[in-house]
């Protein structure tokens, strides 16, 4: 009898726990979101009962093949995987259990229909007969004009008919009992693709089922818009005004009225009911989900997490996906462009700068970020070469052209300018596979008669025969910089080096099988350090990928390497400006003039460290001000996105028997460990099936809150969450219990208005020595 | 017939009449029966004792101010002990003692006079008094050293070069220049 309260108490508080989710799941499927693409389908069968389309196409510039199981009654993919080769033909096998490829080497492959497992045959036994030209197969199917038709097979007359929607391109998929039953899918304009179930004799509808957008496989170029909030403009607009008086007096008496009147309209609004309009002011009075929802919205836009990701596709189409809601397509327009290059912002303003691959450009404008914004100007360059890449300088509205064939590169506008060029000397550096040059422009910052400007070479790094640059990464010109130096056990500092006009690059020899990292000044194109993998003792494999990144005061390179044991390998090399604690060489009063060489040369730390996964790709989160610690966004070969905090890979580690007492003490010290492990709670995708091609990118963008970064992976598929590397610090959890807190305050206040009274009495007896 | 205060009325206002009562000094009256009349010859061996004693009072005072001065100095190990235990975490209850530590040897100092005063008015022994004294204040120099040691260990003195970094400032490289790296 005893242990049933006992049990009751422990259950009880158990469930407590239960309810309260893990720090990392509570956001998981919530704020992250994916668009899965198919992309341009090649081929599509079916299973036994057409219950699963299974799509095949182009993938990764169609050197390999998407293998795509998609739901046919909503069009949701069930499952995809790539195959690593092209494809030309397609035959669902005579049993229909299996389905073959043919391959462009005139291979024959088989796979379970049903599952797509590879299914492991000596030969094909069967005449390969392909399954994909459903309509020129069927001789009762025809198309004529906009119609298509299906005929009696005995009789050859129309059974059925039905028009094409508009847009119409072909039929990818098309399947016919010839009695009664159709099952249609058709290629619109714009990668559009609807599928259609059709019995003949029950209903006249011809609705698809379902539609399928795949336009945004092929995303050329992005670019992100804060949606602005707009809930502080009134404020804004009124001290703007208060600045423009010469009184104080009368804009104290201004602030007062408006104020005065703000909050006489927030009465009259609600009633003259001062709880209504406590409720109103602390929003209490959300309680259907509509006005949650809306709610939610409101506070993303205070924090800066609304934001619009425009994306320019292969096919001219632009479209602003909403990253707060899952997504989903805020508005899409049309181009006129062909081979869009580069999609931009113009200055500070709503004004989107869409340039083709010729020159041409287009700028569309809105009156609000959620409108679809409409053609404003366009143009074209003078000279009109093909653009290999076009980099904007800064804020400004200036680009960097630089060409395909090679030719002198330019300084250009694409008609309009808000943001002119910083007035400084101006010095640009670029690479390409076998080259870095410097150039200048000096200060002559205007666009000339050819409205262009045309740099002058400064220097040059070409590299030999054999060699080539495979990763390049360059110190942001103005970082942000958090603090000057890394305080260290002893409360002494470690100055960081900060000289901007860094870059470093990896440089491999293909014959023989080194690798060298550099590390150049980009104004004069000095070599300030150098670190080499040599073949026989690293042997880096150069057919998995090699990335380099640059962030404060350090830059990390990825690479694969056999020796001594097959392992990814994560090397980080910091600068210092002296490895002797508290000693600074650079001085805050002096001013230098980076032309004539850097005085201080910049000492240097250096770690490597395994990683368990091949890196694909990877990038540093981005914050707001840069406090939070800066992470590693690692896009891993299977798929995952994760991210490793750089405190842990961090060069000054050491062994534990080298750490004296002192080097304990630091904050975050640990000991030197080779092997970094992959924290299944750093795992950003989940169990998510992320399909990436070569091209694609990701992207950390900052928000409001200091803590948080929105990142994106943008390429087959598109892919958005949010992390915070450093933890949520500048938010409250939800399952904050706000309620109770203001409950005990509100008790305690209660408690003690009613114990005064008592309090008061007993100390006047105590001092009259009254006994009770 | 006017009416007459009392005498006592009149005496009770009279700042001369309590002057001017005659007081019978208790040496005059008569030794209460079984009380022994003192002897003359006392008072003379009472003052040789006296000088007799006067040696050995400036002795006392001289081993009471060496009491008191040598008295923070039995505090010193226990001090160092509990400073040494409670570590160097930033915890409020070290760092409370830690304060006590520094603050108390101050207050100490400044009331120096007080804590000696038993011994203070004697002019023989001023000197000893006064070397007393120094001790008095190295051992609570010694108190507040261990204090400070103490809120150092902690990182609460800024006196280290991280401590001022925050002011320092940057060095500018690029003044009037702009490199841009793609």
């Amino acid at each position: 009898m005893l242990l049933h309260p006992i049990a009751t108490l422990v259950f009880g508080l158990v469930s407590q726990f239960v309810l309260t989710n893990a720090v990392f799941s509570d956001e998981a499927y919530k704020v992250d979101w994916q668009l899965q693409n198919i992309g341009k389908y090649k081929c599509i069968i079916s299973n036994n009962d057409t219950s699963k389309l299974i799509v095949f196409s182009d993938f990764n510039d169609e050197e390999e093949t998407l293998v795509s199981y998609v739901n046919s009654q909503d069009g949701n993919i069930m499952s995809r995987f790539v195959l690593p080769y092209k494809i030309l033909d397609v035959m669902r096998s005579s049993d229909k259990e299996a389905f073959v490829v043919r391959t462009e080497k005139n291979e024959f492959e088989t796979f379970d229909l049903n599952l797509g497992f590879p299914v492991t045959t000596s030969r094909l036994e069967e005449v390969f007969i392909s399954s994909c030209n459903c309509v020129q197969q069927n001789e009762n199917v025809k198309i004529e004009g906009n119609t298509l038709g299906i005929l009696d097979v005995k009789t050859k007359l129309p059974l059925f008919q039905m028009p094409l929607p508009e847009g119409f391109q072909e039929v990818v998929f098309l399947e016919t009992d010839n009695v009664n039953s159709l099952k249609l899918s058709i290629a619109l304009t714009g990668l559009r693709y609807s599928y259609y179930e059709i019995k003949f004799n029950i209903s006249d509808t011809q609705e698809p089922e379902w539609e399928r957008d795949e336009s945004l496989a092929d995303v050329v170029d992005y670019v992100i818009i804060d949606i602005k909030d707009h809930s502080m403009d009134e404020i804004e607009r009124e001290m703007s005004v208060e600045e423009t008086m010469d009184n104080v007096l009368d804009a104290y008496m201004f602030r007062v009225t408006t104020d005065w009147n703000r909050l006489r309209d927030l009465l009259r609004r609600n009633k003259y009911n001062p709880g209504k309009a406590l409720m109103e002011v602390f929003n209490i009075r959300k309680n259907d989900d509509s006005e949650k929802i809306e709610l939610a919205r409101t506070q993303n836009l205070n924090f800066g997490l609304s934001k619009l990701l425009i994306v320019a596709t292969r096919n001219s189409k632009i479209n602003a996906i909403d990253l707060d809601n899952r997504g989903q397509t805020a508005w899409s327009i049309d181009s006129n462009l062909q081979d869009i290059l580069s999609v931009e912002l113009i200055g500070k303003t709503n004004k989107l700068l869409i340039i083709s691959k010729m020159g041409d450009f287009e700028i569309y404008e809105s009156t609000s970020e959620l409108l679809s914004p409409t053609l404003n100007s366009k143009g074209s360059l003078i000279t009109r070469r093909e653009i290999a890449a076009a980099h904007r300088l800064d804020d400004s509205d200036y680009f960097y052209l630089e060409f395909a064939d090679g030719s002198e590169k330019e300084i250009v506008s694409f008609g309009s300018v808000e943001q002119k060029l910083p007035n400084a000397d101006i010095y640009i550096t670029d690479h390409d596979e076998k080259a870095i040059s410097g150039h200048t422009i000096g200060k002559n910052n205007e666009l000339g008669e050819a409205s262009k400007i045309t740099p002058q070479k400064t220097w040059k790094i070409t590299l030999k025969s054999n060699e080539r640059i495979v990763a390049f990464a360059a110190r942001n010109s103005e970082p942000q910089v958090g603090s000057l130096g890394t305080i260290l056990g002893s409360r002494e500092v470690l100055y960081k080096y900060f000289y901007p006009n860094l870059a470093s690059y990896v440089v491999i020899n293909e014959d023989t099988g080194d690798m060298v990292v550099n590390l150049i000044d980009t104004i004069t194109g000095e070599l300030l350090y150098t670190q080499k993998h040599k073949h026989e003792k690293d042997g880096v494999d150069f057919d998995l990928p090699i990335n380099i990144l640059f962030g404060e005061h350090w830059f990390i390179y990825s690479y694969f390497s056999v020796k001594p044991v097959p392992e990814q390998k994560l090397t980080v090399v910091e600068l210092y400006e002296s490895l002797e604690p508290n000693e600074r060489k650079s001085d805050a009063s002096a001013s230098y003039n980076p032309i004539n060489g850097i005085f201080n040369k910049p000492e240097i730390l250096t770690k490597s460290y395994i990683f368990p996964e091949v890196i694909k790709h990877m990038i540093l989160s981005n914050t707001k001000y840069d406090i939070t610690t800066r992470s590693l966004i690692v896009e891993l070969q299977n798929g995952q996105i994760t991210y490793i905090p750089k405190v842990v890979l961090n060069a000054r580690r050491k062994n534990e028997s080298e750490m004296t007492a002192d080097d304990k003490k630091e904050f975050m010290a640990s000991q030197y460990i080779p092997t970094v492990r992959i924290n299944d709670h750093f795992v950003i995708t989940h169990y998510r099936d992320l399909i990436t091609n070569t091209k694609s990118k990701m992207i950390s963008v900052p928000t409001n809150l200091e803590s948080t970064s929105i990142v994106c992976q943008i390429g087959h598929d598109i892919f958005c969450t949010r992390i915070t590397p450093s933890g949520p610090f500048d938010f409250m959890s939800p399952s904050f219990e706000k309620g109770k807190l203001i409950g005990t305050i509100i008790a305690m206040v209660i408690i003690c208005y009613f114990l005064r009274p008592s309090v008061a009495s007993k100390k006047l007896k105590s001092i009259w020595l009254v006994r009770e | 017939m006017a009416l007459q205060p009392h005498d006592w009325a009149i005496n009770l206002v009279d700042p001369t009449y309590a002057k001017s009562m005659k007081i019978e000094s208790s040496n005059t009256l008569p030794v209460p029966p079984g009380f022994e009349e003192m002897d003359s010859n006392t008072t003379r061996v009472n003052k040789a004792s006296k000088v007799l004693n006067s040696r050995n009072i400036d002795k006392l005072q001289a081993q009471k101010a060496w009491q008191i001065a040598t008295q923070p100095l039995k505090s010193i190990p226990m001090n160092f002990f509990m400073s040494y235990m409670s570590g160097s975490s930033l915890q409020i209850i070290p760092i409370m003692t830690a304060l006590m530590l520094l603050s108390g040897p101050i207050k100490s100092m400044f009331s120096i006079r007080e804590a000696f005063r038993p011994v203070l008015d004697n002019r023989e022994t001023i000197g000893t008094v006064r070397s007393a004294m120094v001790v008095y204040i190295m051992a609570q120099g010694i108190l507040m050293y261990i204090g400070i040691r103490k809120l150092n260990e902690m990182g609460l003195i800024p006196n280290s070069r991280s401590d001022w970094l925050a002011w320092e400032r940057h060095a500018n490289y690029n003044e009037n220049l702009r490199s841009f790296t793609f």
